[in-house]
């Protein structure tokens, strides 16, 4: 099976990749991991389920926040508290699926924008900064799983395949199901999707915990690798970061978000010298994308495969 | 077996349907025939729940569907089709056909997220299942055709198999031979008598084409603007004088057509 021989392909060249390559960009890397499952889980919620949120950075906050806080005023164990930032903030996401049951395409992405200020603007408040630290947010522990501590770029690079592929696994079995299916169905022809027997509030809500969760994670993971977390990582510009990882990939594919993810948290790494260049070079691959390829780069390269019988040989269908 | 009773609907200040009752007995392939605009289109949209009547009642096997939600609705075993298309275009004929068949998915989202064997399996039977259909209905080489790209009748031919897919007790169709030549309405007329005769559905159908209508159903109720005018026979229908002033016109006979 042509599939297999990529598929392994692929994680051969994740796994040796570290030996080649500088400790930091290991650790962008890793970071770019975590921005995948943010990308994947706002294209599930949006591509998919065509539920548009321009809030995601408050899960990233809310992810990160609780995995830190659980290991250090809980004494939990890392192994512990980390899927259980990832399952929290799947419960909040169930908070802002009650407004997208009201509200249409536009109100709801207010809505979230909404709600991803307002858990900014929370977290630092001085009433609780005895836990959240404040403006200047708290330090996080490494991972740690039984005796083993997580601390070297590689070590941690490996933690984050490891999760990302697991979570990449779930979430492409859920796309490609009869729940992805629904909310194919009930984004583009919700009567007819009703009228087949798709309840939309439950699969509404399942996009939502899903997005969520899969963020959450996202922010834990974030918040272990940096070994710092504060608000001012968690404002719109991240929101609308993950927005255009998602766009720039395609929206409703997920190979187009892992590019897209780690396309644009290297871009700035690139650039760090000009920031003017990189806010350029942000807006102008963003505009191009949308003029040129409006189904992102992912579904350029479907068509580019359609088009051209040479690559279809080289890559067989279902590869 | 399903029971229309008096039923009202009024948007904003037009009264698109008056008072309608008529009842489908189990087994009967029965036409709902009327002008453009005569509330053909709302009598379905109310059954499968799409709207609250103004006013009415809709009972199914003994059953209130009005408490029920119009995801329920397939549940009882009433399935529909849509005037303009209810395919999901994006999606392929087979996928098209796995959402017909979702009332038989009931793998745990939990099981479907890790991918255990029962979700596996699940969608591997649903598959061969739509396959199965289409293969004997000798369609087999659209499954994984983008339905937007197929033709108007092939996609109206797809969402009455959907609709099959989802075990109906009764099909509503709307207006399925639109848009169809000669021989695809004979082909389409074959088959919905096999689907009546030889698997069991009751038949409540939505169609302009009088041959078609006349030649199939067993009986027929005819509509203008939100009332019922007539019920009968097909050559009961057409012999109506209220219903030749209203539709039919004067002079043409359904016969030569
Ligand atoms: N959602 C709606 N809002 C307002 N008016 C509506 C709505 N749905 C239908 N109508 C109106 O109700 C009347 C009946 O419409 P309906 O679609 O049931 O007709 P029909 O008999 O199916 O006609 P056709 O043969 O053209 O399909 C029309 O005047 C239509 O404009
Ligand atoms: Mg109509």
């Amino acid at each position: 099976m042509p599939r297999y021989i990529w598929l392994a392909v692929i994680a051969l060249v994740l796994i040796v990749l570290p030996f080649g390559l500088k400790g930091y960009t290991i650790y962008i890397l890793s970071l770019a991991g975590a921005n995948i499952l943010s990308a994947v889980g706002l294209n599930l919620l949006m591509g998919y389920a065509g539920q548009v949120s321009i809030g995601q950075a408050a899960f990233l906050a809310i992810g990160g926040y609780t995995s830190a806080l659980f290991m250090t005023k809980l004494g939990l164990e890392f192994w512990l508290a980390f899927p259980l930032a990832g399952i929290i903030t799947g419960v909040t996401g169930l908070i802002l699926f009650i407004p997208a049951l009201r509200l249409s395409a536009i109100y709801l992405a207010i809505a979230t924008l909404g709600f991803g200020a307002a858990v900014q603007q929370l977290i630092p408040l001085p009433y609780w900064s005895a836990i959240f630290g404040g403006h200047q947010g708290i330090k996080v522990p490494r991972p740690q799983i039984g005796g083993f501590v997580f601390d070297t770029d590689w070590e941690l690079y490996y933690l984050t395949l490891v999760v990302v592929v697991a979570l990449l696994i779930v979430s492409w079995n859920v796309a490609r199901s009869y729940i992805g299916r629904a909310f194919i169905a009930l984004r583009d022809k919700p009567a007819a999707a009703e009228a087949l027997g798709i309840n939309p509030t439950r699969y509404k809500a399942y996009a939502f915990v899903l997005s969520a969760f899969l963020t959450g994670i996202a922010g834990a993971l974030q918040a272990h690798l940096v070994g710092h977390i504060s608000p001012g990582e968690f404002g719109l510009g991240k929101s609308i970061e993950i927005f255009a990882m998602v766009i720039l990939g395609g929206i409703g594919s997920l190979p187009g978000s892992i590019l897209g993810a780690v396309f644009l948290t290297f871009l700035p790494h690139w650039l760090a010298q000009a920031k003017l260049l990189y806010t350029f070079f942000y807006g102008a691959a963003l505009v191009l994308v949308i003029i040129f390829m409006p189904y992102g780069v992912w579904g350029f390269f479907v068509r580019l495969y359609y088009r051209f019988p040479a690559i279809q040989k080289l890559f067989p269908k279902g590869a | 077996m399903l029971t229309v009773q008096d039923l009202s609907m009024r948007f904003g200040g037009l009264q698109a349907l008056d008072r309608v009752s008529f009842t489908v007995n189990e087994g009967e392939i029965v036409g709902l025939i009327g002008p453009n605009g005569a509330g053909k289109t709302t009598v379905f949209n109310l059954i499968s729940r799409l709207y609250d009547p103004t006013d009415g009642r809709i009972s199914f096997r003994g059953e209130d569907l009005l408490r029920l939600r119009p995801y329920q609705i397939v549940e009882r075993g009433i399935v529909r089709t849509f005037q303009l298309l209810g395919l999901f275009p994006y999606m392929t004929v087979l996928e098209n056909l796995l959402v017909g068949e979702h009332r038989d998915f009931w793998a745990h989202p939990i099981a479907v997220a890790l991918g255990l064997p029962r979700a596996r399996r699940q969608e591997h039977d649903r598959r061969a299942q739509a396959l199965w259909l289409l293969r004997f209905l000798k369609m087999e080489a659209l499954a994984d055709a983008f339905v937007f790209a197929l033709p108007y009748g092939t996609q109206k031919l797809i969402e009455l198999v959907r609709a099959l897919l989802a075990r109906p007790r009764v099909l509503l169709l709307d207006e399925p031979v639109a848009g169809m030549n000669a021989a695809e309405k004979a082909a389409m007329r074959e088959f919905i008598k096999r689907i009546n005769h030889d698997w069991g559905i009751t038949i409540l159908l939505v169609e302009h084409d009088m041959n078609f209508v006349m030649g199939l159903c067993d009986r027929i109720i005819v509509l203008s603007y939100g009332r019922v005018i007539a019920e009968g026979r097909a050559d009961e229908v057409q012999q109506n004088p209220e219903v030749i002033a209203a539709y039919l016109g004067e002079g043409i006979s359904v016969a030569r057509t």
